[in-house]
C-alpha cells in the first residue's frame, strides 16, 4: 500500500495558495478583524466536539499543554502559540474526527442530503454540509467568501478520489476542524462609545465557554444572529438561561479546577516507600473530592463562598477514606462525610488535594503550601527565591532542629528571606498536622507539632484557625471575584484592573457571597465584554 | 477531647506499652493478608530438607512407571504414555505429554475401566509418606492431651491430622508463609481472588473482655497493596453474611482472642475454580492483636475429609492430574491416608469418622470492616460443570464402596478427558489442550 | 482614537502571540486519514517485539542501581556489549481488575494491548505492533511479520484482536522464502519510475512557497516566528515528496545471502541456539531491505516449554516443581532457562546492531520491546514484570537506563513506545492500566 499523495493533495495546496494570495495572516475574509485569539483548552475542545458531533466520537490525540498565568490556565489561552508538535496533534485529531463522521454507518446522522452521485461532486450537498458544520465549529455562520473555496476544495478532492464523502471528509478535517477559527475563539469587537465591545458571536462564545465550558448552543447562536446578544437585556436573558441549566456545573467545575490548580496532580508524585497509601487513584480521587465540595457548597447549596475555608463537609471515596483514616460506607462510589471538630480539618485547605499538591514527594512543605494558598486564595503570588539560597538547614531532617517549624525559622531569619517567608510560612506551618499526602500526623520526630500562626497581626491555631482568618479576610473574596472575572475574559489576574469587577464584587458581598450572584453580575457587566484597542506598533516593514 | 489532649494521648501511647483500660464499646477490624495450612516445618531452611517432621525430607517426584503399573496395563502401554512416539519431543515432559499422562493416571484400579480418582478404593493403598514428628500446630479439639501433637509452645494434645497426611508434600512443606501453595495462594488472595475480614467487638476493653464478639467472613472488596506489595492499613472492606460467615462469642485476655464454634469461612484457595467455603466443625480460633495493630492467629477444627479430597482431585474435572504430576502427590494414597487419619465427627450410623482435624494460620492488617445495607454478593468459583459432578460421584462411591462407572463423555466439552480406549478422542483432546471456560487448567 | 484595519493588524502582531494554525496538509494522512507517514528522513524507524515466557529471576537480573551505568547482572550478561543501546524496565505490573487472573496470559495481553484479557489466549483489542504498523508500516511489502523460533505455528502474539493471531514463520527456510523468495523486488535492479501525481503535488507546493516571501514582508515582528513554524511544516512535506520521487535507497549495508538449509526447529535449547541466530539475521535483513518495518519474534509460548535434552523437566514445569534453593534464594534450573531466554534476545539485538545503516546501525533506527508474561513464574504473579527496550528509535529514545517502575502499570512502556514512534497518543490502556505517564526519562 503506497502513500496516497494523490491529486487531492494538489487541490488542498492550491486552496491554501489561494488563501494566501487573498488574505494576509488571517485564514478567511471575516466581517471584522479578529482582536484576540484564545486557544481552546483541551476540555473546551472535547466538550465542543461532543456537543457538535455527539459524545460517541472518539477524540484521541495530544493537546498543547496550558500555562498558568496569574494563577489561571485560562489566561494563557490568549498568549499561547501552537507549536509544530501541538499542531501535528490537532491535525491528526481533526483527521480522525472527520473520518469517523463520514464513515458509511454514520452518514445518515451527519449528512442530511444525498449527493446526486456518490462518486462525483455535488456542490449543493457539500455546501449544506460545510455551512452547517462550519457555523457550529466556527461559532458563527460562514461568509460566502469562506464557503466557496471550501466547497471547491471538496469538489476537487471528490473528483480525484471519485468519492463524494472523501471530499467532505477532507473539507471537514482540513478547512474546518484544523482551522484557526475553530481551534481558537476568534474574538471580534465593535465600537461602543469610545470603547470597543465584543460582537454578538464573540459574546455567545465567551458566555458559553464560561458557563458551560462548551461551544454556544443553537439558542445562543440564534440570539447572536438576531442581535439580541448585542443588548443588555439579551445578554441577561441568555445568562439566566445558561445559569438555570444543570450544565452550569460543568462550567464551574472547569473554573474551580483552574483556580485551585488541580492540574498540579499531573506532576505530583509521592514516595511510595514513605506513603503506603499513595497510589494511582490518589490524584483523581483528591481532584474529584475538591470539585464536589466546591460545587456542592457554591452551586448546589447556593452557600457562602467563604465557607470553602471552613466547612467540614465533604464527599469521599474508598481511597480517600483510607487516607483520612475514616470508615467508608459502600452505598455508592462516593459518600458524604463530615469531619469532626476534633479532626482539625477546615475546608478545602485541609483536603488531600491542597495538602498534597503543594508538598514534596517525601515530606510536607509549609513554604510550598503557604505560597500556593496565598497565590490561589489571596491573589498574592510570591516571587522566586534568590539564586544563592542555601537550603541545607531546612532540608536536614536528621539534625538537632526536630520540627520543620524550627528549621524554617532558622532558615528564614535573614532579611532577604524573611520578606517572603514571614508571609507564607505561618500559613503553611499551621497546616503541619497533615503530612504530604494529607493524612493526620500530630508529632514529628517524637515532638508534638506546633500549629500556631499569625497572619496580618491576627493569631490563630491550626488549620481551623487559619480557615477562619481567611474566611473573614476580604482579600479572599476579592481575590475570588478577581479570579472568576479573569477566567471568564482570559486575562492575567495580576493585570486586571479592580474596577473591571468592582460592581460585581459589591453585589457579591452585599448578597452573602453566593457564587451565582457573582457570576451573573460579572457576566452581565459591560466590563465582561469590553476589549481594549491594540497598541500601535513601533515599527513596521510595510505600511 | 480537644486536639491538644489528643496529641498528649498519642504521645503517651507511643511512650507506654498499653493504655489504661476504659470501659466503653470498642471495635477492631482486620483484613487477612496471609492465610495457609498450619503445617509445622521441622528443618531449618528451604522447603525440601529432612527434618523432625519428615525425616526423609519432602516427598520426591513420583515414579510414573510405578504409579501406572497395574495388572492390566502392559509395559508397552506404559512406555507409550511416558514416551509417546507421535510427539516429536526428545522424550521430555511438555504440556501435550501432560495430558496423555493425566488421562492414564486416572485409571489405576484392578480393572481397566475404573476411574480410580472417583473410586480410589478400587486400587490398593500405595502408602503415604506421613508426618512422623511430634510437634504440630493447632488446637486440642477432642480435649484430650493424649491424642495429637505438642505445639511449638509446649501445649499437649494438638489435633491436626490433616498435617499428618499432607505435611511432607511439596505443595505445603516449608516455614510459615514459604511453602509453594502457601505463597501462591497468598499472591492470588492479595490479587483479588477472595478476601477474609475479621471484626472483633466488645463492651469493655480490647485487651481484656469476657464478652467479645468475633465475626469472620468473606469480603468482595479488592485488597489494596502498596508499591512494595504489602497490604495497606485503614481501608474499608464489607463483610458478606450470606455464606462463608460466622459470628461467635469470644473471650479476650491480654489481647488474645479465643473462641469456639462451628466456623464457616472462605476456604484456602489459589485458583478461580477452587474458591468457596470451608466449615471447621467444632471450630476454634485463637487470634492475637499485636501492639503494632496487626493480627496473628490460628483457626481450626474438623473438616469434612471427603470434601477435602474432592476439592483436591476435582477442582477442575482433572486437577488430580496436576497434583499427581506437578505437586508430586498420589491421590489414591491421599484417599487412604485421609480415611485412616480421620479423627472426628463419627457418622452415627457407621461409626466412621467423617472429619479430620486441621488448623490454618493467618495474619491480618488493621482495617475498617463494614456492614452493608444491601446483600453483599460473593464471587462464586468459576468452575466447569463437570467438576462438582465428579466430586459428588466420588462422595457417593466412597460412602458406599460401590464402584461408580464413568459417566458418558461428551467430546469437546471442557475438561473432559476421554477414556483410554477411545484413541481418536485422545488425539483430538491432546491437540486442543484448551479449556473453553476461559480458565486455563495449567497448574 | 481612530482605528482601522491596519492598526488592528499591527496590534495583532504586537499584542497577541499567536500562530495561526492554517489548515493542515492532508498529504500527511494516509488513505484512512488516521496516520502520519514517515517524515523526510530517508531511514525509516522500525519496531519489533521479542516475547519469552516465564519471566526472569529477580535475584539474578535486577540491578541495584537505577539510571544509567547500572551494574550488569548475571542473567543479563549476554547483553553487556549492548548495555548502552538498551533500556531495562523493572517493577511495572499488570492489573487484572475484574477479569480473572489468567495464568500465563493476563501479563502477555496486558503488555501488548493495554487491556486485561477476559478469555485465555484471546486479546481484547489489537496488539501494539499492529497499532504501530498502522502508522509506520505503509509502503512496505509486509505490514508486519511474525516469527516463531521454536517452530510452533500457534506461537504468535501479534493480533488484530480476539483469538486470531498473525500467522508466524516457523523455520529459517520459510522466513527466507517469504522475504527473499518470489515477490522480492531488488530495488538495485529493474525499472523504477516516480509517481506522476507526486510531481504535480510538488509543483503545487512551490506555489505556496512563492506566497511565503510576499507574506512574510507584511507580517509584524511578533508574528513572524509563528508563521515560520507553519512554513517549516510545508517544507518538510516538500522534502518527503522529494524523497518519494527518488528511487528507494537501501541505506543499510547488506547483501542478500543464499537461502539457509533445512534444519530442525524445536524447543530444545541447543536447537534454539542454532535456529535463533539464523532467524534473527533474516529478521534484520528483512528490516534493512524495508520488506517490513514491524517484526514480532516469539521464543516460545508463555508457559514456556523450552528444555535441555536429558532433563525431564522443561522450563515451565521447573518453575512450579523446582524448590527455591535455601542458600541461593532462587530456583537454579529455572533461572538457567531465563538466562537462555535472554541469550536468545541478545542474538536478535546483535543481528540488528551488526548491520550498518547510515550514520549508525539498524538497531539505532529501531525500537524492540522484549517482554514476558509474569514477574515470578512459580506463582504466576502479575507484579514486577521485567521488560527491555533495545535501540533508540532513530534518536527518539535515550538508552542505557535501568528504570524502576515502582508498581506502576506495564502500559507505561506501551505508551512510551508509541510516542517514540510518532503516534499521536496521550493515554493508553484501560481501567487500572490506563496511563498518561510515558517513561519520560527515556523519551528524547
Amino acid at each position: 500500500m503506497t502513500r496516497k499523495y494523490t491529486a487531492h493533495c494538489v487541490a488542498i495546496l492550491s486552496y491554501l495558495g489561494g488563501l494566501f494570495l487573498n488574505t494576509p495572516v488571517l485564514a478567511a475574509k471575516s466581517p471584522e478583524p479578529v482582536l484576540s485569539f484564545r486557544l481552546l483548552t483541551e476540555s473546551e475542545y472535547r466538550h465542543s466536539i461532543a456537543d457538535i458531533f455527539g459524545p460517541q466520537i472518539v477524540i484521541q490525540g495530544r493537546f498543547e499543554p496550558g500555562r498558568r498565568i496569574g494563577g489561571l490556565l485560562a489566561a494563557s489561552t490568549n498568549v499561547l502559540s501552537v507549536t509544530p508538535g501541538g499542531f501535528e496533534g490537532y491535525a491528526k485529531t481533526a483527521g480522525s474526527i472527520a473520518e469517523q463522521v463520514t464513515r458509511p454507518e454514520n452518514r445518515a446522522q451527519y449528512i442530511k442530503c444525498t449527493p446526486k452521485s456518490a462518486s462525483a461532486p455535488d456542490d449543493a450537498c457539500a455546501s449544506q454540509f460545510i455551512s452547517r458544520y462550519g457555523r457550529l465549529l466556527f461559532r458563527r455562520p460562514l461568509s460566502n467568501e469562506e464557503l466557496k473555496p471550501r466547497v471547491a476544495l471538496a469538489a476537487k478532492i471528490t473528483t480525484s478520489s471519485k468519492d463524494f464523502y472523501t471530499g467532505l471528509r477532507y473539507a471537514l478535517a482540513v478547512t474546518l476542524l484544523a482551522a484557526p477559527e475553530f481551534l481558537f475563539q476568534n474574538e471580534r469587537a465593535v465600537p461602543a462609545g469610545r470603547d470597543l465591545t465584543l460582537d454578538a458571536y464573540s459574546r455567545a462564545s465567551r458566555l458559553s465557554y464560561l458557563m458551560w465550558n462548551t461551544t454556544p448552543d443553537e439558542e445562543m447562536l440564534k440570539a447572536a444572529a438576531s442581535g439580541e446578544l448585542a443588548t443588555d437585556a439579551g445578554v441577561a436573558k441568555q445568562v439566566d438561561r445558561l445559569m438555570a441549566s444543570p450544565r452550569l456545573e460543568t462550567g464551574m467545575r472547569a473554573f474551580f479546577a483552574d483556580m485551585l490548580q488541580l492540574d498540579t496532580f499531573d506532576n505530583t508524585v509521592k514516595d511510595t516507600l514513605i506513603y503506603q497509601k499513595y497510589n494511582a487513584q490518589f490524584g483523581p480521587s483528591a481532584t474529584e473530592e475538591t470539585l464536589r465540595t466546591a460545587i456542592d457548597l457554591t452551586l448546589k447549596s447556593n452557600g457562602d463562598v467563604r465557607d470553602l475555608m471552613t466547612t467540614r463537609k465533604t464527599t469521599i471515596n474508598r481511597t480517600l477514606a483510607a487516607i483520612y483514616n475514616v470508615p467508608f460506607d459502600f452505598d455508592g462510589e462516593w459518600m458524604p462525610y463530615e469531619f469532626s471538630k476534633e479532626s482539625g480539618r477546615s475546608g478545602i485547605l485541609t483536603q488531600v488535594s491542597m495538602l498534597s499538591m503543594f508538598s514534596h514527594p517525601g515530606r510536607s512543605s509549609p513554604t510550598k503550601r503557604g505560597v500556593a494558598l496565598m497565590d490561589i486564595f489571596l491573589c498574592e503570588p510570591t516571587p522566586l527565591p534568590p539564586a544563592n539560597v542555601d537550603f541545607s538547614i531546612v532540608n536536614n531532617t536528621n539534625g538537632p532542629l526536630k520540627t520543620v517549624r524550627e528549621r524554617l525559622l532558622a532558615h528564614a531569619t535573614t532579611p532577604a528571606c524573611a520578606s517572603c517567608h514571614t508571609h507564607s510560612d505561618p500559613i503553611g506551618l499551621s497546616l503541619e498536622h497533615f503530612d504530604s499526602i494529607g493524612s493526620e500526623r500530630l508529632t514529628e520526630n517524637g515532638a508534638p507539632i506546633d500549629v500556631s500562626g499569625k497572619l496580618n497581626k491576627k493569631s490563630f491555631d491550626g488549620a481551623a484557625g487559619l480557615g477562619q482568618v481567611l474566611h473573614d479576610d476580604p482579600k479572599f473574596t476579592a481575590c475570588f471575584a478577581r479570579k472568576l472575572y479573569s477566567y471568564g475574559v482570559g486575562a492575567n489576574s495580576e493585570d486586571v484592573d479592580a474596577a473591571s469587577f468592582k460592581a460585581a464584587y459589591k453585589t457579591f458581598t452585599d448578597k452573602g457571597y453566593r457564587l451565582r450572584d457573582l457570576l451573573k453580575a460579572i457576566a452581565t457587566s459591560p466590563e465582561f465584554f469590553k476589549v481594549s484597542a491594540p497598541q500601535p506598533a513601533e515599527k513596521m516593514a510595510m505600511q | 477531647m480537644t486536639k491538644a489532649m489528643r496529641v498528649l494521648a498519642l504521645i503517651s501511647v507511643v511512650a507506654v506499652a498499653a493504655t489504661p483500660a476504659l470501659a466503653a464499646p470498642w471495635v477492631r477490624g482486620f483484613i487477612v493478608d496471609q492465610y495457609e495450612p498450619a503445617f509445622y516445618y521441622g528443618a531449618k531452611t528451604g522447603t525440601m530438607e529432612p527434618g523432625t517432621d519428615c525425616p526423609k525430607g519432602t516427598t520426591p517426584d513420583n515414579d510414573y512407571n510405578l504409579l501406572l503399573k497395574t495388572k492390566w496395563r502392559s509395559d508397552a502401554e506404559i512406555a507409550k504414555v511416558l514416551k509417546p512416539a507421535t510427539l516429536e519431543v526428545d522424550g521430555t515432559f511438555n504440556s501435550q505429554r501432560e495430558f496423555l499422562l493425566s488421562a492414564a493416571l486416572r485409571y489405576r484400579g484392578f480393572r481397566r475401566d475404573i476411574d480410580t480418582w472417583v473410586n480410589p478404593f478400587a486400587a490398593q493403598d500405595p502408602g503415604m509418606q506421613e508426618v512422623t514428628g511430634k510437634i504440630g500446630e493447632g488446637f486440642d479439639l477432642d480435649h484430650n492431651p493424649k491424642t495429637g501433637f505438642i505445639s511449638p509452645a509446649g501445649q499437649k494434645g494438638v489435633d491436626n491430622n490433616l498435617y499428618r497426611v499432607m505435611g511432607c508434600g511439596m505443595a505445603y512443606r516449608g516455614k510459615p508463609f514459604s511453602s509453594y501453595l502457601g505463597t501462591r495462594a497468598n499472591d492470588k488472595m492479595l490479587e483479588g481472588l477472595f478476601g477474609i475480614v475479621i471484626r472483633v467487638s466488645g463492651t469493655k476493653d480490647p485487651m481484656n473482655d469476657d464478652n467479645a464478639v468475633v465475626e469472620i467472613g468473606y469480603t468482595p472488596e479488592r485488597i489494596i497493596k502498596d508499591a512494595a506489595g504489602k497490604v495497606v492499613p485503614d481501608y474499608s472492606y464489607r463483610i458478606a453474611k450470606a455464606a462463608q460467615y460466622t459470628k461467635l462469642s469470644a473471650r479476650i485476655k491480654n489481647g488474645v482472642i479465643v473462641g469456639e464454634a462451628d466456623i464457616r469461612m472462605p476456604v484456602f484457595s489459589w485458583f478461580e475454580n477452587n474458591r468457596g467455603e470451608i466449615t471447621f466443625y467444632k471450630g476454634r480460633l485463637q487470634l492475637g492483636m499485636n501492639p503494632d495493630t496487626s493480627l496473628t492467629g490460628l483457626v481450626g477444627g474438623y473438616i469434612d475429609w471427603r470434601q477435602y479430597y474432592g476439592r483436591d482431585t476435582f477442582d477442575t474435572s482433572s486437577s488430580a492430574g496436576t497434583r499427581e504430576t506437578y505437586y508430586h502427590e498420589n491421590q489414591l494414597a491421599k484417599y487412604y491416608a485421609l480415611k485412616r487419619n480421620a479423627d472426628g465427627l463419627p457418622d452415627p450410623k457407621t461409626g466412621q469418622n467423617m472429619g479430620i482435624s486441621a488448623a490454618f494460620r493467618l495474619t491480618g492488617v488493621r482495617a475498617y470492616v463494614r456492614d452493608s445495607s444491601k446483600v453483599v454478593a460473593i464471587n462464586e468459583p468459576l468452575s466447569s460443570k463437570a467438576a462438582p459432578t465428579y466430586r459428588e460421584l466420588f462422595r457417593k462411591a466412597s460412602m458406599t464402596a460401590v464402584i461408580i462407572p464413568d459417566p458418558p463423555r461428551r467430546r469437546g466439552e471442557d475438561d473432559e478427558i476421554p477414556a483410554p480406549k477411545d484413541k481418536e478422542q485422545q488425539t483430538v483432546r491432546n491437540e486442543e489442550g484448551k479449556s473453553t471456560n476461559g480458565i486455563s487448567s495449567d497448574p | 482614537m481612530r482605528f482601522n484595519r491596519r492598526s488592528l493588524l499591527r496590534g495583532l502582531s504586537q499584542g497577541c502571540a499567536v500562530s495561526v494554525a492554517l489548515p493542515f496538509l492532508d498529504c500527511f494522512l494516509d488513505g484512512n486519514g488516521t496516520a502520519l507517514a514517515a517524515t523526510a528522513e530517508r531511514i525509516p524507524t522500525r519496531f519489533g517485539t521479542y516475547f519469552w515466557g516465564c519471566g526472569l529471576t529477580k535475584e539474578l537480573y535486577l540491578p541495584k542501581a537505577v539510571g544509567q551505568g547500572y551494574e550488569m547482572t548475571p542473567q543479563l550478561k549476554s547483553l553487556s556489549a549492548y548495555q548502552k543501546k538498551i533500556n531495562l524496565i523493572s517493577g511495572l505490573r499488570a492489573f487484572a481488575d475484574d477479569n480473572p487472573n489468567i495464568q500465563h496470559w493476563t501479563g502477555v495481553a496486558a503488555i501488548s494491548t493495554g487491556m486485561a484479557p477476559s478469555k485465555d489466549r484471546e486479546f481484547e483489542t489489537q496488539t501494539i505492533d499492529q497499532t504501530i504498523a498502522g502508522t509506520i508500516g505503509h509502503g512496505t511489502r509486509f505490514k508486519s511479520l511474525a516469527v516463531a523460533c521454536s517452530g510452533n505455528k500457534n506461537e504468535s502474539y501479534s493480533s488484530l484482536g480476539g483469538p486470531n493471531t498473525n500467522p508466524p514463520d516457523v523455520s529459517p527456510v520459510g522466513l527466507y522464502t517469504r522475504l527473499f523468495g518470489p515477490g522480492f523486488q531488488d530495488p538495485s535492479k529493474g525499472d523504477w519510475k516516480p509517481d506522476p501525481k507526486v510531481l504535480l503535488e510538488q509543483s503545487a507546493l512551490s506555489v505556496v512557497d512563492e506566497d511565503r516571501k510576499n507574506l512574510m514582508q507584511n507580517v509584524g515582528a511578533g508574528d513572524k516566528p509563528r508563521l515560520e513554524q507553519y512554513f517549516t511544516s510545508v517544507r518538510e512535506l516538500e522534502q518527503t515528496m522529494a524523497a518519494e520521487l527518488q528511487r528507494p535507497n537501501i541505506v543499510a549495508q547488506v547483501s542478500i545471502p543464499p537461502a539457509p538449509g533445512e534444519m530442525p526447529v524445536n524447543k530444545s535449547v541447543p536447537t534454539l541456539r542454532k535456529v535463533v541466530p539464523v532467524m534473527a539475521k533474516l529478521v534484520a535483513l528483512g528490516l534493512a531491505t524495508d520488506q517490513t518495518r514491524v517484526v514480532n519474534v516469539a521464543l516460545a509460548e508463555p508457559a514456556s516449554t523450552i528444555f535441555m535434552p536429558g532433563d525431564s523437566k522443561p522450563f515451565h514445569q521447573a518453575t512450579h516443581e523446582e524448590p527455591i534453593d535455601p542458600t541461593l534464594g532462587y530456583q537454579p534450573v529455572t533461572s538457567q532457562f531465563s538466562t537462555y531466554s535472554m541469550e536468545m534476545f541478545a542474538e536478535l539485538v546483535k543481528a540488528l546492531d551488526d548491520i550498518k545503516e547510515g550514520d549508525g546501525t539498524l538497531l539505532d533506527h529501531s525500537l524492540i520491546l522484549a517482554y514476558t508474561d509474569t514477574g515470578f513464574a512459580k506463582l504466576h504473579t502479575l507484579e514486577a514484570i521485567p521488560m527491555l527496550l533495545a535501540g533508540s528509535a532513530s534518536g527518539r529514545v535515550k538508552t542505557g537506563f535501568h528504570i524502576a517502575g515502582e508498581g506502576g502499570p506495564v502500559t507505561r512502556v506501551g505508551l512510551t513506545v508509541q510516542q517514540a514512534l510518532g503516534l499521536s497518543v496521550e493515554t493508553w490502556g484501560k481501567a487500572s492500566m490506563e496511563t498518561k505517564k510515558p517513561i519520560t526519562e527515556i523519551l528524547a
